[in-house]
């Protein structure tokens, strides 16, 4: 038995049951031993329990629970002691729980101690629900004798619960909540409650009960008897059924159930539905109308969808578009003829309803009037007449519109026919279409090529790349690419194309060679790399940018090298400036290549750039690397104006990337979380605190204001947070999160404005000893002004403890920085730093544990000059050591665990 | 926005006789159930008013305020500030289209039973906490309005099946959220590769749904200003307003309110499952876990195995979203961030002329509108919508239980376990029913 790690796991009746089976099966060979559960003790444990706390003890009880399913005695037990505790001092969070378990295993025997409860206040509806799913009459006699106590809501709960139950025995009573000038709360329950229980009683009281029932209530009142009438019909009594429906036809009701009892009569009448069907198709109304439409699509109407067709002509326009829709689902191809002559309809909404009914019911006779329509239809037409020309089943259909492709019929109408072939997946028009595809008209030629691509396989292959070269064709040329490169993916090598590309491409013109190229770009592969790569050396200028143009949109990384190369012999702007565009494209496909590889390869093609334009794309693709060398190239560039934005989102890109797969390069190092985002602050010299530092590496994570980076610390590598954010928003996730790697023993170094970030978070100013306030407010009870701030200070910086390993070495100093003013310190706080600046709170630098982290905050830090003031480069560095104490110690502790075992 | 606050008893007395002239009037008058039948012409706009206007509720009012032939003119919500700010999004909208400085013809109410009471108001969009779904569109297929409901649909499988004898009762248009039916066309052509027998005979479908989440505050807070957290609640049992509680999370999570992602995620896959392959198991058997800290409990994780009746099997567990439909020549997996086959040729196939074919419209919002005035079957309908829950639902029961559970799928209940039965349904606290 693998389970059993912990005296939680031994209490789980299912594993003790186990281990007394186990130990039984093993000495005697068989397994007949049930668990001695101690209920009682476990219910005591639980009887305690708030919402607020561990819900342990209730699990371990909803086990008993759904064990006891299969175990009589054990469920008897259960439910008498659970019944109990309703009536002992546990709480009334437990007692709730109590009673939704007794929903699942109450017996007759537990339905006194739930009734007496109907009537409280806090436990009256779990009582009512653990009733109303406890079976048998015994419950139901409970709730019938609690109801006549009972009074206002707990009446109606009450009412709503013998409905549910169907109580037919409830009848009476409920009959005398009905009277008039009853709580219409307590009216409209009862009446909802016949409609569940249904049956001729029910229907009987209701209507002996319509005339002194209050307007208000009519619609719940109809309501009730339709559901009574649904539920005759189900059983086949489509008389008592009818009857109902026909006693209510004569009461004026609104709208939208006069349609409902409409189409129940159409149900229920047997014979004379179609005569019914077709008075009121005839003459009815429009609300009857629109039932007799739908009641077509039912199971009982739909055989009298021929005799209702003759009556299509004198609807509404739009209840005709309905009918057209009816028929069409139903598939009903007789209605064809009057479908037809409703294309001619003035009604665009019954023309588009004829279209979509011939998409499913037209035949090869529909061919010829679709195609009749296309020319003059207006959008939404010509969108159905495309789709019905699509679906129409049928080869003839085909061969319909194969013949057609090149007769008599307009530009447009040819067109719509080639595409109808495409869509309609007609291998077999692929001659037909090649001849089309040379057509005279261009059209014709264009819409003929895009159906090749679709349909043709690589024996055209030839034939399209010999109209490359065809003046004719020269308009098509990119409509001849395409369809070259899907024949050639779809074919089951692409060495059939890519012979027929070879061949031609010696000898085409300039021109034509660039389609040429970009068909053997799209394919890649050994014998494609080596022609295009001649080509790039082609003293043709045009030949040879097309060439690097292909070279750079290669399927995968093979001419990386050949395109840094290209770069650096290039004197001419233009083939350098597409090869070092290559070049950042093609590293994102090396994913073969190791990160610091690629990430060498953009160092070249970077020194190698003459514009900002070319530098930032391959700074995006230097991003995209998972390395340290590309973090670390990065943060060299953002001090570069012009493409800074685009090193800082590299260096975040990859720091993201590095994140993300939990890498770190080396053991021995400090791995650093450097979070910002919230607060501007100058990057470059900022990053080069942690980039200059040889005993750390860092990642760079800036956060959209939402604390992304907590959401999954599943491979969390670093061993210190620098918190240089001043966001707000943290989810209960990520605070879990959070304080989950504070008990790793990862360390926080707060710097300067991170403490006015998590304002609504309390616990925040707990983790880092300081609180900067952004407005006032009140905590613990306190009020307090918003924070203050002054920039530009000489402070004077006072070493209280030299002693600590953040402040040690360090001597009285002046920084030239920000001075915040009006902060919250927590007590606990072991203060290192301090002032008597007047703008300033004493406190500059101060540490203190949190769960098993080491966290340092640290006021200093506004901008470049603190970031380069020796003292404060010392502090950081000293911080960081000092938080990452307890990551190193226990890797330490691990490495010589290994070297023990070892 | 100036609205009415009306009692549950205002609103019985006026519910039958309530006219358009007695509310606040549309800016077009849209349907022709003010003189005529609830059915509007196809000319004419559908008017439309949103039920639960917050997070997934004012992403579908966007998506409306885009769809053709409709006009959103109300919208509800138990918050002050969301109702408030989805009716300023509608008359921005509106003033922007008319042209004018400001368009005043949005009502915004606190109480779905006000809006559902507007006669001018033809179909209602419903995306309030789970709990409610099923409540307010049995409501709304009374009250002879067609209905566009968010996933997971019912709290429990009775509830779905008196929402279904609602609609057909009623012939009401329903659409269910399930929006990769129209706006991921590759779910579409998954299902008809199934359905037309690309794949052979299906051996097995997997489904996996993201995991749920544990954690919430048990922490009672004062309920914030401007926001009815009775009505919230509803019918669900009464529990102290805490921080946790009605946020997207809370109502995701806690039992009270949905049984958690196993259906809040699980319905799209499973309903493209259902799509492809309109079965249901009857057999189901599973762990999972439910945590034990926190105000989150409903099931985080799972892992459910089951059959169909010809024998097919079925497994159920978190992991992406993702269906993956196994046949005896092939397979293919799709969910609504793409499509994946083995072999590849199924992903070149191009269903034929003659050969079922399911999308039905590019835009799920679309389609529910043209639906409304076409009276077709929309892309999600009912019957599908209550199967494809059913099954997250019985996966939910043969968790909790640790027991096989057996399905009838004709008559539609659990068989041979009196115990689990008891799950099928779940009573609502008064005055609050079905």
């Amino acid at each position: 038995l693998v389970l059993g790690h912990d005296i939680r796991a031994m209490q789980n009746p299912n594993w003790k049951l186990l281990l007394l089976r186990g130990t039984e099966w093993a000495a005697t060979g068989r397994a007949t031993m049930e668990v001695p559960f101690d209920i009682s003790g476990l219910l005591q444990a639980a009887a305690g329990y708030r919402r607020s706390e561990s819900r342990e003890h209730l699990a371990a009880i909803e086990q008993l629970v759904h064990a006891s399913a299969r175990n009589p005695g054990l469920r008897k037990i259960l439910a008498q002691q659970l019944a109990e505790m309703l009536e002992s001092n546990a709480t009334m969070d437990f007692k709730k729980f109590a009673c939704s378990q007794l929903s699942l295993v109450g017996t007759p025997a537990e339905v006194p101690r739930l009734a007496r409860l109907l009537g409280d206040p806090e436990l009256g509806f779990a009582a009512r629900a653990a009733l109303e799913r406890i079976p048998g009459e015994e419950s139901l006699k409970a709730l019938r004798g609690a109801a006549q106590g009972l009074s206002g809501l707990p009446l109606v709960g009450v009412i709503n619960s013998l409905g549910e139950r169907r109580d037919a025995r409830a009848i009476d009573l409920l009959a005398g909540y009905l009277k008039p000038g009853n709580d219409p709360e307590i009216m409209s329950a009862a009446v909802q409650a016949f409609g569940k229980i249904g049956g001729s009683e029910s229907a009987e009281v209701l209507f002996t009960h319509q005339p002194g029932m209050p307007a208000e209530l009519l619609p719940l009142f109809v309501e009730s008897l339709l559901k009574c009438a649904q539920g005759f019909e189900s059983a086949g009594q489509s008389s008592q059924a009818a009857a109902i429906y026909r006693q209510l036809s004569a009461s004026t009701l609104p709208p939208n159930l006069r349609t409902d009892v409409f189409s129940g009569t159409l149900r229920c009448a047997g014979k004379r539905s179609e005569d019914l069907l077709i008075e009121a198709l005839r003459n009815g109304d429009e609300l009857l109308q629109a039932a007799a439409i739908s009641f077509l699509r039912t199971s009982q109407g739909k055989k009298f969808a021929s005799a209702a067709a003759s009556r299509v002509a004198s609807l509404p326009d739009y209840l005709i578009a309905q009918f057209i829709y009816a028929l069409a689902d139903l598939r009903h191809n007789e209605a064809l003829p009057e479908i037809y002559l409703l294309l001619l309809s003035p009604n665009p909404q019954v023309r588009l309803a004829a279209l979509s009914g011939l998409e499913l019911l037209g035949d090869a006779s529909s061919v010829e009037r679709l195609i009749g329509l296309i020319e003059g239809a207006s959008d939404s037409e010509l969108s159905a007449i495309r789709k019905a020309l699509a679906h129409l089943p049928g080869q003839d259909i085909d061969a319909r519109l194969i013949a057609e492709i090149d007769g008599k019929y307009p530009l447009s109408v040819r067109r719509e026919m080639i595409i109808a072939l495409s869509n309609r997946d007609c291998r077999r028009a692929v001659p037909a279409l090649l001849q089309a595809a040379d057509a005279e008209e261009s059209e014709v030629r264009r819409e003929a090529i895009k159906a090749l691509a679709a349909l043709a396989d690589a024996s055209i292959a030839p034939a399209l790349v010999g109209m490359m070269s065809d003046e004719k064709s020269s308009a098509e040329r990119p409509f001849l690419e395409s369809a070259l490169i899907s024949i050639g993916r779809r074919a089951k090598t692409l060495d059939s194309v890519i012979d027929v590309v070879l061949t031609e491409l010696p000898g085409s013109a300039a021109e034509a060679k660039e389609p040429l190229l970009r068909i053997l770009g799209s394919f890649g592969g050994e014998r494609a790399f080596r022609a295009v790569l001649g080509q790039a050396e082609d003293a043709n200028p045009e030949t040879r940018n097309s060439a690097i143009r292909a070279l750079s949109a290669w399927p995968d990384a093979t001419p990386l090298q050949d395109l840094l190369t290209i770069a650096g012999a290039s004197s001419d702007i233009v083939p350098k400036t597409l090869a070092l565009r290559g070049v950042a494209n093609l590293v994102a496909k090396a994913v073969g290549m190791p990160g610091e590889e690629r990430a060498a390869i953009l160092d070249q093609a970077l020194g190698l750039g003459d514009s900002a334009e070319t530098k930032k794309l391959l700074l995006s693709a230097l991003g995209m690397v998972p390395s340290r060398k590309a973090l670390s190239l990065a943060v060299s560039y953002l001090d570069q104006p012009e493409i800074a934005v685009e090193a800082a989102i590299a260096a975040a890109s990859a720091s993201k990337n590095l994140f993300e797969v939990g890498q770190r390069s080396s053991a021995d190092k400090i791995s650093v979380a450097v979070i910002t985002g919230g607060h501007e602050f100058e990057q470059a010299p900022f990053l080069r605190l942690f980039e200059d530092d040889a005993g750390i590496e860092f990642l760079f994570l800036p956060q959209a204001d939402d604390s992304e980076i907590f959401e999954d610390i599943s491979r969390w590598p670093c061993d210190v947070i620098v918190l240089y954010n001043m966001t707000q928003n943290i989810s209960s996730k990520r605070r879990e999160n959070f304080l989950r790697l504070l008990h790793e023993g990862v360390g926080v170094l707060a710097l300067h404005h991170a403490s006015g970030s998590f304002q609504d978070w309390p616990e925040y100013q707990k983790i880092i000893g300081c609180r900067y306030f952004l407005a006032p407010g009140e905590t613990e009870g306190k009020k307090h002004e918003a924070s203050s701030f002054v920039h530009d200070v000489n402070i004077a910086v006072q070493v209280s403890d030299s002693m600590h390993p953040v402040s040690r070495g360090l001597k009285d100093f002046m920084v030239h920085d920000e001075t915040y003013k009006g902060c919250l310190f927590e007590p606990g706080s072991r203060i290192l730093l301090t002032t008597d600046e007047p703008t300033s709170d004493k406190t500059l630098c101060l540490v203190r544990n949190y769960g098993r982290a080491n966290v340092c905050y640290l006021q200093l830090g506004h901008g470049a000059s603190a970031y380069a003031d020796p003292n404060f480069r010392k502090l950081v560095s000293q911080a960081i050591r000092w938080c990452a104490e307890p990551r190193l110690s226990e890797r330490k502790a691990q490495a010589r665990t290994m070297i023990t075992e070892k | 926005m100036k609205t009415r606050r009306i009692t549950r008893r205002d609103f019985l007395k006026n519910a039958a006789s309530t006219t358009a002239s007695a509310l606040i009037a549309p800016w077009i008058s849209a349907s022709r159930a003010l003189g005529g039948p609830a059915i509007p012409p196809p000319s004419d706009r559908v008017t439309l008013g949103h039920i639960g206007v917050g997070g997934q509720g004012t992403w579908l009012l966007n998506g409306f305020l885009e769809a053709a032939g409709c006009q959103s003119i109300a919208v509800c919500d138990p918050f002050r500030n969301r109702r408030e700010e989805a009716a300023e999004l509608i008359s921005q909208k509106y003033a922007s289209l008319s042209g004018k400085a400001e368009y005043r013809g949005c009502a915004a109410y606190e109480d779905f039973r006000e809006l559902l009471a507007r006669s001018d108001i033809d179909a209602v969009v419903i995306a309030t906490p789970d709990h409610w779904h099923v409540p307010i569109a049995i409501a709304t297929a009374r009250a002879g309005k067609d209905m566009y409901v968010e996933k997971p649909l019912g709290l429990s499988i009775n509830e779905n099946k008196a929402l279904r004898a609602a609609v057909e009762r009623h012939g009401r248009i329903f659409q269910y959220g399930t929006q990769q039916r129209c706006f991921n066309p590759h779910c579409a052509f998954a299902c008809e590769l199934v359905r037309n027998g690309y794949l052979g005979r299906i051996r097995e479908i997997q489904v996996e749904a993201p995991a749920g989440t544990s954690g919430g505050s048990t922490e009672p807070a004062p309920v914030p200003e401007g926001f009815n957290y009775d009505l919230w609640l509803g019918p669900a049992p009464e529990s102290p307003y805490t921080l946790d509680r009605c946020t997207n999370l809370g109502s995701y999570h806690v039992y009270d309110n949905s049984i958690g992602f196993i259906a809040g995620w699980g319905a799209h896959p499973l309903d493209i499952m259902h799509w492809g392959f309109p079965q249901i198991p009857v057999e189901y058997e599973g762990t999972g876990t439910v945590p034990l800290e926190g105000l989150f409990n409903t099931i985080t994780n799972w892992n459910v195995r089951g059959r169909f009746a010809d024998g097919v099997l079925f497994t159920f567990r978190d992991g992406p979203d993702k269906t993956t439909f196994i046949g005896e020549e092939g397979w293919v997996a799709a969910s609504r961030a793409g499509i994946d086959a083995e072999p590849k040729s199924l992903l070149q196939l191009v269903i034929k002329p003659g050969e079922i074919r399911l999308l039905q419209n590019g835009n799920h919002y679309q389609n529910f509108v043209d639906c409304v005035k076409s009276r077709r079957q929309p892309a999600s309908p009912i019957q599908s919508a209550v199967q494809s829950d059913f099954i997250s639902h019985l996966s939910d029961i043969a968790i909790r239980t640790g027991r096989k559970i057996l399905w009838d799928p004709v008559a539609e209940e659990i068989i041979g376990d009196e115990t689990a039965t008891r799950f099928l349904s779940r009573p609502l606290r008064s005055p609050w029913r079905l």
